[in-house]
């Protein structure tokens, strides 16, 4: 049955037509000869012949019987037979439903994160420039204003360099004074990114490079909406930013945002944007807090660049070995860079969550095998009134493939609604690009899915079905007998599929489970509980000098421990869990004074007063900061303990002194006390040395208070508010958390990870049971004749009992075994998402086969159990 | 689908028969329907008798099947027919058939000469 012939029946029955005419034509001329009349060497022309309207009908029907047409008969004989069957339909399609939907819920996400392009025009060939310490220092550092200068003039792999960092600034005039995220940029950024605003416009090189004259700035759609009442006479109206004023110029569309996390200095999406440009000379190469992002021209790949820039960095390491030694480049991808936290753990939900789903189709595959058992006869009739094995084969196919379709399109639905879920408790930035929705790609996957699903659990009971030779069955009685034997060994090898799987994905969960408990109980160094933490920054055209900030931020401190129930305050410049720190190198005194690029690395902090108090971090030696500290310069440093072994592994550190460079002039620091190491970067994290300065040292603009208290420590957030406007009007607070919340946040994607990874376990679990529930029930059904018979003759229910659950119990045995060997090998893959706990750690594996093992009797039993019911009688008067 | 080997005295093989005669006497070389229905009667002394017209969708199968080809042209008394001639594959398809066909044969002679003694 070809196509054309399909499209062209009318003209195929004409010349088939023809051709009966002819053989009549042919016939009657013979009948003519043979001395017949006309008429009746028509007639039995005709005779012979037969009806040539039924032979024509015929042809035309082989012509019509095509593909489509046999499929759309398949179909409608299909659904009949779920009509028909119902209960056996429903499960069906909630098993898949459940697979497929989970599958379709993991894959939009993976859609959005890994698939989907950035919502960049100049995307694929954007890259995030970082500078990498040598050998095995930070791979992603910021850079400085004179390395980007030099990257920006020497290279020959960028069509365009910007640089940007993500500061923060307070609003002010209008409403309630307000801190907020702001990026500043070079004015060439958002044509690098091939973006325009949404209303008015982006910076311009021409217009927007000189400093400090004309200020700009460009609004987030969301601010505009928040602050401004999405008021459209915004443009060219001016706002005080840091207590100056600036123009805004242009709003962004709804969708846009540019944010890198890594070496931010202030790690929220920026909801303004004012230009910032670097000085042409005389820029340094020490301080680095620049992030660079390159547009490669176009036929440039990214090992040419990353090869390119690696030679300039030599070149420039050359001239200037001081800074620049150990320093080279280091380029990744845009996309990599926003989803690289997020990638692998995506993958193993996704290929958890495709484990999950052949489980399904495992299940699915018993049931059918259990309905073909029942319409044996059927298709055994079929098969004896001409009904080819192959069309039967093609038929169960459909079916199967319209059962998954079914169930895709309820799974499409879950997805829906379990993704909105799911991402309404999800932690917030849990991706880091636009939320998943689904698209046309999520729809295209849902539907290949189900597919290979149907094809999946389909085959291997259609080809059992038309294995029956048709007199089998239908002289054997309904009772199958040797037949069965094929069916219930495909059943039994599905069952120990299953249990593999299931115990694959339970040991997987197992694992990042215990990790992430491991996790919790590490000790972060000092006591998160009942802290509150506001972020204070102060604008720098009120308070210009040193003395003025030191002065506010004592008054502020002295005043907030007046507070009834606050039992200590203090602040630090960069707390714990806040995702930054800075980091410099030192010279201990005496000892020969290395370059820049080989000092020893700590980071640095400025901390107030009772700050140790506060956190409830130990002193180990010497004394803390005193009051007069807090107002008055010194020259005095308190230590961490890793920082004292990493400087003077074998002396006393109190009364040394070390240079910290932070500064234009430098000069050595005393140590007055050693304190206990904090996990400041994260749990999971290394300790690093860190040194505390009094605030005086550096006066940063900004400081986070921290506030131990008694009871909730957001209950006093308001008057820590108050307090503060109390004491400088139109001083805004930000970031106002408490400590244990950002210790669970910085769990939060990892908890979320494992909660998934453990949920999809379950239910593999679950349908694991399902699959032997289902096996040794339809054993007890097959069997009741014999179990009758035993039961007659004596036999104890409590024998048959043992005897059904150690048929049921070898297959989940089995299962569990491979499942096992097999675990050992794979969890090794997990490595890189476990924390304190071993791919093959003994105690998970135990409990992992221990638990199953229990579920898998269980289900043994509840399906054993219905063995007896059976009457020997009923069952023996059956036949 | 059927296990391959031993082929079972199936459904398909009864509709074959006819199929099988036809590529038979197509083998002596092209034919048109009216010829090719006479020569199955014929050569099967007259026992199996049937409908000539039966004989076209078979044609059109086995056309559609790849195994005979067919063009018009002008019969022996000039009058416009469809010949139909074997193709390759066809010739092939007949050997196997006729394999099948005797081993069939053979296996009903066993049966029922017991019967007959």
């Amino acid at each position: 049955m070809s196509w054309s012939r399909f499209f062209h029946r009318g003209q195929w029955d004409k010349e088939r037509q023809a051709e009966l005419e002819s053989y009549l034509q042919i016939e009657l001329d013979e009948n003519v000869a043979r001395g017949m009349s006309p008429e009746e060497a028509r007639r039995t022309a005709y005779l012979k012949l037969g009806n040539p309207a039924l032979i024509r009908e015929e042809i035309y029907r082989m012509n019509s019987v095509g593909f489509l047409e046999i499929l759309w008969q398949d179909v409608r004989f299909g659904w009949r037979m779920l009509v028909k069957n119902p209960g056996f339909a429903t499960i069906a399609v909630l098993t898949l439903a459940l697979g497929i939907g989970a599958n379709t819920a993991i894959f939009s996400v993976v859609n959005a994160t890994l698939i989907r392009p950035l919502p960049y025009p100049n995307a694929s060939r954007l890259v995030m420039v970082w500078e990498r310490r040598l050998p095995d220092g930070n791979k992603q550092n910021v850079t400085s204003p004179a390395t980007f200068l030099n990257w920006q003039r020497h290279n020959t792999v960028f069509e365009g360099m910007a640089i940007c960092f993500n500061d923060t600034g307070i609003l002010t005039a209008g409403k309630a004074p307000e801190q907020i995220a702001i990026q500043g940029v070079s004015p060439n950024l958002f044509a690098l990114l091939g973006v325009n605003a949404a209303m008015g416009r982006v910076f311009v090189p021409a217009r927007d490079s000189t400093h400090g004259e004309d200020r700009v700035a460009i609004l987030s759609y969301q601010l505009w909406q928040r602050r401004y009442g999405a008021d459209p006479s915004i443009l060219g109206t001016k706002i005080l930013v840091n207590d100056k004023l600036r123009t805004v110029v242009g709003v962004m569309p709804r969708d846009f945002q540019f944010f890198v996390k890594q070496g931010s200095f202030y790690q929220k999406q920026p909801e303004m944007w004012v230009p910032m440009n670097l000085p042409g000379e005389g820029a340094t190469s020490d301080g680095r807090y620049l992030q660079a992002i390159g547009l490669l021209r176009p036929a440039v790949t990214l090992a040419h660049a990353q090869g390119s820039m690696v030679v300039l960095a030599e070149h420039m390491a050359a001239e200037d070995p001081a800074t620049m030694k150990n320093w080279t480049a280091n380029l990744v991808p845009l996309r990599a860079q926003l989803v690289g936290d997020v990638a692998p753990g995506l993958r193993y939900l996704q290929v958890a969550v495709g484990v999950v789903l052949l489980i399904a189709c495992a299940n699915v595959a018993t049931l059918f095998l259990a309905r073909g058992a029942a319409r044996k006869h059927e298709i055994a009739v079929r098969i004896a009134v001409g009904a080819g094995t192959q069309r039967v084969f093609r038929q169960i196919l459909t079916e199967s493939c319209l059962i998954a379709l079914i169930g895709a399109a309820a799974g499409f639905l879950l997805a829906w609604w379990s993704t909105k879920a799911l991402l309404s408790v999800a932690p917030p930035n849990l991706i880091p690009l636009e939320g998943a929705s689904m698209d046309v790609w999520v729809l295209a996957f849902t539907t290949l899915v189900a597919l290979i699903t149907g094809v999946l659990f389909g085959t291997v009971p259609a080809l059992q079905a038309t294995r029956t030779m048709p007199r089998e069955p239908l002289s054997e009685g309904i009772r199958a007998g040797s037949s069965s034997l094929h069916r219930s060994r495909a059943r039994s090898a599905f069952v120990v599929a299953e249990v593999v799987l299931a115990l694959i994905l339970l040991t997987g969960a197992g694992l990042l489970l215990r990790s992430l408990l491991k996790l919790m109980a590490v000790d972060p160094g000092f006591d998160p509980g009942n802290v509150l933490t506001a972020m204070v920054q102060l604008s720098h055209a009120k308070y210009q000098k040193d003395e003025q900030r030191a002065q506010f931020y004592a008054q502020l401190l002295d005043r907030l421990r007046q507070l009834p129930s606050v039992r200590a305050a203090s602040a630090d410049a960069y707390p714990p869990f806040s995702g930054i720190i800075a980091g410099t190198g030192v010279d201990v005194d005496g000892r020969p004074v290395l370059p820049m690029a080989e000092k020893p690395v700590v980071d640095v902090t400025l901390v107030e007063p009772q700050f140790f108090e506060t956190m409830r971090i130990p002193l180990l030696r010497g004394r803390t900061f005193n009051e007069r500290e807090a107002v008055e310069p010194s020259d005095n440093v308190v230590i961490s303990q890793a920082m004292a072994q990493q400087l003077w592994p074998d002396e006393d550190p109190i009364g040394k002194h070390v240079t910290i460079y932070m500064k234009q002039e430098n000069k050595p620091s005393e140590v007055i006390g050693v304190v206990a190491d904090i996990k400041h970067a994260g749990l999971d994290e290394k300790v690093r040395g860190t040194a505390y300065w009094p605030y005086p040292t550096l006066s940063f603009e900004f400081m986070t208070i921290m506030l131990r208290t008694e009871g909730d420590p957001l209950a006093i957030a308001p008057a820590v508010r108050d307090t503060v406007l109390s004491l400088a009007k139109d001083q805004p607070i930000a970031d106002v958390r408490t400590m244990e919340s950002l210790l669970s946040a910085s769990l939060a994607r990892r908890r979320f990870a494992t909660l998934l990874m453990a949920a999809f376990a379950v239910m593999a679990v679950l349908l694991a049971a399902l699959g032997i529930y289902g096996v040794v029930s339809y054993i007890v059904e097959e069997r009741t004749r014999e179990i009758g018979i035993r039961v007659a003759l004596g036999a104890s229910y409590r024998s048959i009992l043992r005897m059904l659950l150690r048929q049921g119990m070898v297959l989940a045995g089995l299962g569990i075994v491979i499942g096992a060997v097999s675990s050992l090998f794979l969890t090794g893959l997990l490595k890189k998402l476990l924390f304190g706990t071993k791919a093959a750690d003994p105690a998970t594996f135990a409990s992992v086969v221990l638990g199953l093992g229990c579920i898998a009797l269980l289900a043994c039993y509840l399906a054993a159990r219905r063995a007896t019911a059976v009457d020997p009688m009923t069952a023996l008067r059956m036949e | 689908m059927p296990k391959r080997g031993a082929p079972p005295l199936d459904a398909d093989l009864l509709q074959g028969t006819l199929d099988l005669l036809i590529l038979q006497t197509l083998v002596l070389g092209p034919a048109h329907g009216h010829t090719i229905a006479y020569a199955i009667e014929r050569r099967s002394d007259e026992v199996l008798q049937v409908e000539h017209g039966s004989l076209y969708p078979a044609l059109h199968r086995l056309e559609d099947r790849g195994w005979i080809a067919s063009s018009w042209g002008v019969s022996e008394n000039n009058r416009k027919a469809r010949f139909y001639r074997l193709t390759p594959k066809g010739r092939k398809q007949l050997a196997r058939q006729t394999g099948r066909w005797n081993q069939l044969v053979a296996a009903v002679n066993q049966i029922l000469r017991p019967a007959e003694k």
